[in-house]
């Protein structure tokens, strides 16, 4: 997180640069998708999320006080739009699109090959990300995909320092207990 | 887990892999700049507004003033000093100015109470400012 050049460029939007704000979106378009996604669990709405936080961003840029840094306040407003985007649509149905169609094939045929031991596992963590709330989807993002710290966690989801912990917790236990139940099953079904 | 040893340590993190990780679509950035070009004046015409909290102070000094003014011009023939040399001056650059009959504006009577009624929303008002400014400080971050 280049906390200078976001500023270089922010100051360059305010004085009338607007082109210099592309290069704040390439900067930071990857992760706020990426958590976007995560937290909304469709491609669509993740694309959908990220522009419209894009957009909030530079409506109110003359706002940010730079008391955090840049990607810090856009995360918030992305954590924030998605949260309530899927707070609204609440019922939505959750793709499963990272998940292998006949993973019981999968399982038994291809547990030799590393590479495809290294998907099935991706595949398994997806299961459980989209089995937990959202919320918890978040933070869990937060802090292993962009390996954010407690404190900055905090401050993007303006959730306190121990409930940040306190949630984590609780959603790798859940996950846990997800991936154990989905894998059981699947042997079950083999034996 | 507030440390990054500790993150390190941590056992779950191993299964969180980059390449797990979602990527934009490509033509993303040109979307969102699409859009913003749309209302390329926005945040100029925020920028304008920037000292909007300054609004009600401004609006203070004003009534103030006015207030002072009312005081010191009095509405009597004779009229106070500051008045008496305003019109010595007008006198004295001998400016033909139209005369407007106000006198029927001034046999307006307003009850005293309207006065203190407007002065105690007036101190309110900056009072729910304060106290909006406090309580939103972070969510304006």
């Amino acid at each position: 997180m280049d906390y200078k050049g976001d500023i270089l460029y922010i100051e360059q939007v305010l004085a009338g640069k607007i082109n210099a704000f592309s290069y704040i979106v390439d900067r930071h378009k990857d992760k706020a998708y990426n958590l976007a996604f995560r937290i909304c669990g469709n491609h669509e709405e993740a694309e959908e999320i990220a522009q419209d936080s894009f957009l909030k961003a530079y409506r109110s840029l003359n706002t940010f006080q730079r008391k955090s840094s840049f990607s810090t306040w856009l995360y918030r407003i992305v954590y924030n739009t998605a949260i309530s985007c899927v707070r609204i649509k609440k019922n939505r149905v959750l793709s499963l699109d990272d998940f292998p169609s006949d993973i019981s094939n999968f399982y038994i045929s291809n547990t030799s090959d590393e590479e495809a031991e290294k998907e099935y596992r991706n595949s398994l963590i997806n299961y459980a990300l989209q089995k937990i709330d959202d919320e918890e989807r978040g933070l869990i993002n937060l802090y292993y995909f962009d390996e954010m710290s407690i404190v900055e966690i905090s401050d993007v989801t303006g959730i306190s320092k121990s409930n940040v912990k306190v949630k984590l917790f609780r959603a790798r236990q859940k996950m846990s207990g997800i991936i154990e139940l989905f894998v059981k099953k699947k042997l079950i079904y083999h034996e | 887990m507030n440390s990054r040893e500790d993150y390190i340590k941590d056992p779950f993190r191993k299964y969180f892999t980059p390449e797990m990780s979602v990527k934009a679509p490509a033509e993303f950035t040109s979307k969102v700049m699409k859009k913003i070009q749309l209302e390329p004046l926005s945040v100029k015409k925020e920028g304008l507004l920037r000292n909007k909290n300054l609004v009600p102070y401004i609006s203070v000094v004003i009534t103030l003033i006015l207030i002072s003014a009312a005081l010191v011009l009095q509405g009597d023939d004779a009229g106070s000093a500051a008045f008496s040399f305003v019109t010595s001056l007008l006198k004295n650059i001998n400016l033909p100015l139209p005369k407007i009959d106000l006198s029927s504006l001034f046999k307006i009577k307003v009850p005293e109470f309207l006065t203190y009624i407007l002065i105690g929303l007036l101190i309110l008002g900056i009072f729910d400012r304060g106290l909006n400014r406090l309580f939103h400080r972070r969510k304006s971050q």
